[in-house]
């Protein structure tokens, strides 16, 4: 039976989800955002929200706070390494996946540090969205190398296989150079900075 | 001789001497292969022990098993000459909880071979032989399990194989035998039964057949006899120029062996068949098995003489007859079982032995498989040993005989062609785990692969079905997330059968996974996530071919989810379930029977 709090939040849940969002209610082991610093100067969100809080908002507010966290990844989108601590949540991650991210990684036996890898994984998934959904020649060329200088870590972070990076490099590249010499140049470069010897036949297959 | 045989027999002969009528003390036998040379036997009843050792067996870790034995002991032929026949006792580690004595099985095993080599208590030993799986069930089960080699395998001997009259009195005798062995604990008044598949399903529905005549004695509360050659003639044709061919011509130089002036194989068999006879003679089962799969016997005998001409030899058909079973009853409650797909062994001559034990107004259950011989053979043991049980139990059995449900009908595959295992829609118990959520989800149960595995081309290839499904996840809260997972293209994977019965299967499927809608249960929300490559699950197995029908084929491995697209929440789910070290566990889980 869900307590009347619980049984709250759940209705703002599936108000949240219905509007497009996927954001549920919180519990205590929840840190919410709020103060705190990252590296790399990064920007840190200072609103403070509770899950209470946030179960209470309209579908309509959610989305605008999850189109506020991806306009803040296209900001960031210049900086070319991951962040090395977090310590509240950057505003390229939106209140309700601040709190999933840290819903999940509470369950892990190291619980700080799969938050950071979690936050960096998101920040990178976000411009890898933002990438596939740009139409602008020249903002897609940029988001391609922001996401290609993010490529090396998921490697290093095993969130993604070295044969999946390698083909993920290609896609980009391939989306923003023409000229294949240029291509088979820029695919070597990219492959060897994931520790593969470029094999272009095994790349574009 | 050995000095050791030469004790042995002196000792015997001058038991024998001194007690005529009474039963021999246990003689300790050789090591190695002498034990498998016949002394002198001088023993007075069917039964009796000639000689006992120690016996090392190897039937992998785990077994429930407390100590072996080998043993040699006196039975006698089809034509009622006394004989000696080796075997294996196997006590249990497991204790009886049942009510009463601990129950004794004597476990008839199917076709092994012709080689001395092949013998079911050498293989026990060399931890080769293919029906361990079910010798090990029923040692769990905590049974004394006794398993002969039948007549034939001590040394210069040749087995009559499929002689049915000898392989019940090997199969009956080894009770007696084994209360010999000193310290045993063995009672030869314990509740006894008879299990066999194939050769050793001919064997049971024998025993049931003569035990009341034959071994009186015992408290033989059942027989299972699945995959069962009831009717020869019918099965010698089923199996000519067929996938099963082997098992023909087995069939004649066993039979030849045990009635030589009836079938004098020597006279019938031309130069081609001579050799074919000398070589089968050296081969165990998954040898034979290929090397004269589809022959036909006609390319066996002078002048080319097939199977209805040899039949039509007054004596060859008078014998080959006498092998059938039913034409009397069984004194014990009947437990058939067969396969619908049985390449072998038609199942609708084992259907008639049932209709014949029916007439007789015998106790007769009858177990439907869907599935073809090997695979029936190991997939039926849960369910035999259930209803051994409850007849250790006494427990009254189902009557198959007052069922109304249609008889089954073969759907084999056609024979002459490759030795091809089919599953049709076999349920696969499989489950995912998630890495970064660290939570498992499993398939739905309606999960299924249908595929053909072409032993002989080495080949496999067939389809999952995973119907759409959902899963909690906790994110949070307990989500209700509806998932697919889409297959791509066909299950394409080799097949390997060695020559000792282990199956190597190499391969991979791939699949899509989408989250179709989270939520709750009462209100599923779409979001339609979709990775954009499918994922490659390899398909990776290798062990005994016993593990088809017993559920043992098991694919595990790990996969790497692409990235998914999912509209507003893509990074997020990406960063949730995308990636690599996404663990999965497919079981290849074998249908259940039909009960008739």
């Amino acid at each position: 039976m869900f307590k009347p709090l619980t049984l709250g939040l759940s209705v703002a849940v599936v108000a949240a989800i219905t509007g497009g969002y996927l954001f549920t209610q919180s519990d205590d082991l929840v840190k919410v955002a709020g103060q705190g610093v990252t590296d790399n100067s990064v920007a840190i969100a200072t609103e403070s929200y509770s899950a209470e809080q946030l179960s209470v908002m309209s579908p309509d507010t959610l989305i605008d706070m999850q189109k506020d966290a991806l306009a803040a990844a296209r900001e960031d989108s210049s900086r070319e390494t991951d962040l090395t601590s977090v310590n509240g949540r950057p505003e390229f991650v939106s209140p309700a996946e601040w709190l999933i991210l840290n819903s999940v990684s509470a369950q892990n036996e190291n619980p700080d540090t799969e938050l950071l890898r979690l936050v960096n994984l998101i920040r990178f998934n976000k411009r890898l969205e933002l990438w596939q959904k740009e139409t602008d020649p020249q903002q897609r060329e940029a988001l391609a190398d922001a996401v290609l200088s993010l490529i090396p870590a998921r490697v290093v972070n095993q969130d993604m296989s070295k044969e999946k990076a390698q083909s993920l490099q290609y896609r980009v590249l391939s989306s923003v150079l023409n000229d294949p010499a240029e291509l088979r140049k820029r695919a070597g470069e990219e492959a060897a900075r994931i520790g593969v010897q470029f094999g272009f036949d095994q790349a574009s297959s | 001789m050995s000095d050791f045989k030469l004790k042995a027999s002196a000792l015997a002969l001058s038991a024998a001497l001194m007690a005529p009528v009474a039963a021999q003390a246990a003689v300790e036998g050789p090591s190695g292969m002498d034990f498998y040379d016949v002394p002198s036997i001088n023993t007075t009843q069917n039964g009796d022990l000639i000689w006992y050792r120690n016996a090392t067996v190897n039937l992998g870790a785990g077994a429930a098993l407390a100590k072996a034995y080998n043993v040699m002991y006196r039975s006698t032929d089809s034509l009622g000459a006394q004989n000696a026949v080796t075997g294996t006792v196997l006590l249990p580690s497991t204790d009886w909880t049942g009510a009463g004595d601990r129950p004794t099985l004597s476990y008839a095993v199917g076709t092994h071979g012709l080689d001395q080599s092949c013998a079911p208590s050498m293989q026990l030993q060399a931890g080769t032989d293919y029906e361990i799986r079910n010798i090990r069930a029923a040692l769990e089960k905590g049974y004394a399990v006794l398993v002969t080699d039948y007549q034939g395998y001590t040394t210069g001997a040749t087995p009559t194989y499929l002689a049915g009259e000898s392989q019940a009195h090997a199969a009956l005798d080894i009770f007696r035998a084994a209360s010999q062995i000193p310290h045993a604990g063995i009672d030869l008044n314990a509740p006894s039964a008879v299990w066999g598949f194939s050769q050793g399903g001919q064997t049971a529905a024998w025993v049931g057949q003569i035990a009341d005549e034959y071994a009186p004695h015992l408290d033989l509360v059942g027989v299972a006899s699945g995959g069962t050659p009831a009717d020869f003639p019918v099965v010698a044709d089923y199996l000519n120029g067929s996938t099963g061919a082997s098992f023909l011509l087995g069939g004649i130089i066993g039979l030849a062996e045990q009635y030589p002036a009836d079938i004098p194989v020597d006279q019938l068999a031309s130069a081609n068949g001579k050799a074919a006879i000398a070589d089968y003679k050296t081969k165990c089962t998954f040898e034979f098995l290929f090397d004269y799969m589809n022959e036909s016997l006609s390319s066996y005998t002078v002048g080319n003489k097939d199977l209805d001409e040899l039949l039509q030899i007054p004596s060859v058909g008078q014998r080959i007859n006498e092998q059938n079973l039913g034409g009397e009853g069984a004194d014990v409650p009947v437990l058939l079982y067969h396969g619908t797909a049985d390449e072998f062994i038609p199942i609708e001559q084992s259907v008639e032995l049932k209709k014949d034990y029916c007439r007789r107004f015998d106790k007769v259950t009858y177990d439907v498989y869907p599935s073809e011989h090997i695979v029936t053979l190991f997939q039926a043991a849960p369910t035999v040993l259930t209803w051994l049980d409850e007849r250790f139990a006494g427990q009254n059995p189902r009557n198959s005989c007052y069922s109304l449900s249609a008889n089954p009908v073969s759907n084999a595959n056609p024979g002459g062609g490759d030795f091809i295992v089919t599953l049709d829609e076999w349920n696969l118990d499989a489950e995912l785990h998630l890495a970064t959520l660290d939570q498992t989800v499993e398939l739905p149960e309606d999960t299924t692969i249908t595929a053909d595995a072409n032993i002989t081309d080495e080949s496999m290839v067939g389809d999952l079905y995973v119907p759409d499904f959902y899963a909690k996840l906790k994110i949070l809260i307990n989500l209700t997330v509806g998932l697919s997972v889409e297959p791509v293209g066909q299950i394409e994977a080799t097949t390997q059968l060695s020559r000792d019965g282990i199956l190597a299967i190499n391969g991979s499927t791939q699949a899509n996974v989408l989250i179709n809608t989270a939520g709750f249960s009462w209100l599923p929300i779409p979001f339609n996530c979709k990775t954009i490559e499918p994922a490659t699950f390899d398909l990776n197995y290798q062990g005994p071919i016993s593990d088809f029908g017993a559920g043992g084929i098991v694919f595990e491995g790990v996969t790497e989810f692409s990235e998914l697209e999912c509209g507003w929440m893509t990074a997020l789910f990406n960063s949730l379930v995308a990636g690599p070290g996404q663990q999965y566990s497919f079981r290849v889980v074998p249908p259940a029977p039909e009960r008739l």
